[in-house]
């Protein structure tokens, strides 16, 4: 066995309808806004958003250093799903560079007034290859990424 | 081109994807080193089959095997599972981060979207 399952599962209930939160996560304009962890800020975000399109993701960390990625969208299906590959292409010199190809499937589905909102970043860029692993995922990684979850949240 | 961090941390989320294998390396993070038979003890399954986790684990660089006389004793490395842990948490606190963004930028636009 030598591609393993890892993936990271996120899960978010967000208090707006569906179509809006879908178009959050296609609009570039609104991904500049919200895309990258605290304390980045996005300075490339460009994408043609259609199947088989590329987008190009750039951000800076506030105290510096240009970290980036690139893609390509693999599924829209609005207001459900969208499946695009994620590949790191730039770190700070001195840092580690993965340049490794990922895959990241973001879902959202509506509950009531709310939107639940489901994002896998799994090693794996091909899906097929990712669906046939996803029941060896393991609950102990998963206790990890949620324990990592929550001590974001907790701050 | 060949990434071999890449390879290294596939083959160890490979190597975590068995209960088997997760319970021996609970026991020996806990205990520190143990020895093959010591370690197949709580299970239910065959010696064989503990010996075949264990090749896996030690495949994979994550629990090295010593024998001293006719002793085979087992014991954690570290790296590869530090290595697994790195990974999620980066990319944990990348999306975490930017789904609370999400959050907040959602939350306006209802607002917005309400008041017009």
């Amino acid at each position: 066995m030598t591609d393993g399952p890892a993936k990271l599962v996120l899960e978010r209930r967000i208090a707006a309808p569906v179509s809006l939160v879908f178009e959050l996560l296609v609009d570039p304009d609104e991904l500049r806004q919200w895309l990258g962890p605290r304390g980045f800020i996005v300075t490339t975000f460009e994408a043609d958003v259609r199947i088989g399109g590329a987008y190009r993701f750039r951000m800076r960390k506030l105290d510096g250093g240009d970290y980036g990625a690139d893609g390509e969208y693999r599924e829209i299906v609005k207001d459900e799903r969208i499946v695009m590959s994620w590949r790191w292409n730039e770190a700070p010199p001195g840092e580690p560079l993965d340049r490794s190809e990922t895959l990241i499937t973001i879902v959202v589905r509506a509950d009531g007034e709310d939107t639940l909102l489901t994002l896998t970043h799994s090693q794996l860029p091909d899906q097929t290859s990712a669906d046939s692993h996803a029941s060896g995922w393991t609950d102990a990684l998963e206790k990890l990424v949620t324990l990592v979850e929550n001590s974001k949240k907790g701050h | 081109m060949v990434n071999l961090q890449q390879e290294r941390l596939s083959r160890t989320f490979g190597a975590l994807s068995d209960p088997t294998r997760r319970a021996l390396i609970a026991r020996l993070q806990r205990d520190g080193a143990l020895s093959m038979s010591e370690l197949a003890a709580p299970f239910a399954i065959s010696l064989p089959a503990v010996m075949k986790h264990l090749d896996l684990l030690s495949e994979a660089g994550i629990v090295l095997r010593t024998k001293e006389g006719r002793v085979v004793t087992f014991r954690l490395t570290p790296q590869p599972l530090e290595a697994a842990a790195l990974w999620l948490d980066r990319h944990a606190t990348f999306w975490s981060d930017s789904l609370d963004r999400l959050e907040l930028r959602a939350a306006a636009k209802k607002r917005k979207a309400k008041r017009t």
